[in-house]
């Protein structure tokens, strides 16, 4: 593997097209306070659990889709009621919760804001990956060998920081809430 | 061909899709496929229960969670 890219495999369809869900391993979502209490052999046991998400070129912000007492147990806290979001399929609200770590294989998140919105309907992936989550990196998703792939120049840190901006003045009271 | 999925016994991906669409499945011991994200065998350890039991479950190291047909669900565009 080229070091300077971050690769996740993507399954392929049954027609053999790949599609943007991507299996990222579980262990990412457990805050360090959780990791402290766990059981050592539990921990590396989870390291080997994958879980689906979706890729999602065209999102703002990342949406958790399964249940909020999931996404507690997993460290995030409760951080904001009644987040408005909205897409292609329509609009609905979730609560905003702060994760205070996610590491997505090399990229490493501190508090991260990500917004449940458990009436989603039948969705086969737990978590919404935005574009921006990849801001200031190139990132390409091959159909070819089924993998997104995520280049890191010299200098890039592993170390991201999530923020949302208005193109006018680089505030915006639904996405304020994302940048700290 | 449908086969009999038993909790606890190992099966391919495709004896899993064929018998078992549009489930939630919780799965141990997967052997990866042609990469990291497509499975080709797994232990299919819990049948009934709920995607949120099942993240459960994995928080407690015990299963892999998975939607067995995504490809009947189009993702048109997601909520965001």
């Amino acid at each position: 593997m080229d070091d300077q890219y971050i690769r996740f495999s993507i399954p392929l369809m049954e027609d053999k097209n790949a599609r943007p869900i991507a299996m990222l391993p579980i262990a990412a979502f457990l805050s360090a306070e959780i990791q402290k209490t766990m059981d050592e052999a539990i921990l590396q046991k989870l390291m080997l659990h994958k879980i689906p998400v979706l890729i999602d070129t065209g999102a703002v912000i990342p949406i958790w889709t399964g249940s909020k007492s999931v996404l507690e147990s997993f460290g995030a806290q409760f951080y904001k009621a009644g987040v408005p979001v909205s897409g292609f399929g329509g609009g609905t609200v979730g609560d905003a919760y702060n994760l205070p770590n996610l590491t997505i294989d090399r990229l490493s998140y501190r508090d991260i804001k990500i917004v449940a919105c458990a009436e989603l309907g039948v969705v086969p992936f737990f978590m919404i990956i935005s574009a921006t989550m990849f801001r200031g990196l190139a990132y390409e998703v091959d159909i070819m060998k089924f993998n997104l792939n995520i280049r890191m120049n010299p200098g890039d840190s592993y170390a991201r920081k999530l923020k949302v901006f208005n193109k006018a003045d680089d505030t915006f009271t639904n996405l304020s809430l994302f940048n700290d | 061909m449908k086969k009999e999925i038993i909790a606890g016994n190992r099966y391919t991906w495709q004896d899993i899709v064929d018998s078992l669409p549009d489930r939630w499945l919780g799965l141990s011991d997967i052997t990866w496929g042609l990469n990291e994200a497509t499975i080709e065998s797994a232990t299919v350890k819990y049948l009934d229960k709920t995607k949120d039991e099942l993240a459960q479950l994995m928080v407690q190291g015990e299963c892999s969670p998975i939607y067995t047909t995504p490809d009947n669900v189009l993702q048109i565009g997601a909520l965001i």
